[in-house]
């Protein structure tokens, strides 16, 4: 390639922001799990951004990634539509990013945040399933 | 027929977000990769900016990135324009600007692939006969994807 840029430099011109980035990252997985349960509900986006405590505005930011979520918002939204959320931690070898991402691709729920439905797992529980207090299949919409 | 660079690699804090369905990859013309890299370091509105330094708009570029490896289109960061040809703009809109990066999609056997093709220092909110034509010319573009 005849570029006066190599990638390795411009990686090593991103490393002392890589907090940045993975937050950015992480509160738009969060998003895209937000999007795919309001949608899921037939929830407005208005209505969600008065459940997280926030103007709609700012929601439509955190949608975007201009701005990152926060704990009280997903607090709020937790209260409001009963549900409860919950977070994978994985071991992610940044070394090895060719194939972390043909990895993730394979499992590409891995790494995001998910959403607990009690309503729903109260129903799977009355149907006989095991009592568990938490498990990755119980009433995980993804 | 133009050679085309793949980004991925730069990309990584949202390479896990790629949807399941569908495997996205992000590639950008050559003939522009150096031209796109200054564009994510503020060249010309960057009063820090340093060749190669891409952290003035780095956090915007990753999230419009998350959005294209889940497979979806959003109205605020990337946007589709023409839909055959699938012609998409990334949208930088920060700091009072309004720049776009024009994208043609291409659907490959292994999935979809997103060729970044024009950088557009968009003046207006409305596409104008400036922007429609920038939309064709990427419609245009061929490209052949190796597999």
């Amino acid at each position: 390639m005849s570029s006066k840029y190599t990638h390795e430099k411009i990686r090593q011109s991103i490393q002392g922001n890589m907090r940045r980035y993975e937050a950015t990252a992480l509160s738009m997985a969060i998003s895209f799990e937000l999007e795919d349960f309001i949608k899921e509900r037939g929830i407005k986006k208005q209505e969600l951004a008065e459940a997280a405590g926030i103007p709609p505005s700012y929601l439509s930011q955190v949608f975007s990634g201009d701005r990152l979520i926060n704990i009280s918002m997903l607090a709020g939204i937790s209260q409001k539509y009963k549900v409860r959320f919950s977070f994978d931690i994985q071991d992610a070898k940044a070394d090895k990013i060719r194939e972390f991402a043909a990895e993730s691709w394979r499992k590409p729920y891995e790494k995001k945040a998910m959403i607990y439905d009690f309503r729903s797992f109260s129903k799977r529980h009355d149907n006989g399933y095991p009592q568990r207090v938490m498990g990755g299949d119980c009433g995980n919409q993804a | 027929m133009e050679n085309i660079v793949c980004l991925d690699d730069l990309l990584q804090d949202v390479n896990h977000l790629r949807s399941s369905r569908q495997q996205v990859l992000i590639y950008v013309r050559e003939k522009i990769h150096d031209e796109f890299i200054d564009f994510l370091g503020g060249k010309g509105i960057n009063s820090r900016y340093a060749p190669g330094n891409v952290e003035y708009r780095f956090d915007k570029f990753l999230a419009i990135a998350a959005v294209i490896y889940r497979n979806t289109y959003c109205a605020h960061r990337y946007r589709l324009e023409n839909s055959d040809p699938v012609v998409t703009a990334m949208k930088f809109m920060d700091k009072g600007r309004n720049d776009r990066v024009y994208c043609r999609e291409m659907t490959t056997v292994g999935g979809k692939v997103v060729i970044l093709c024009e950088i557009h220092k968009k003046k207006n909110n409305e596409n104008k006969k400036k922007e429609k034509n920038i939309i064709k010319k990427v419609a245009e573009y061929e490209f052949k994807i190796h597999s």
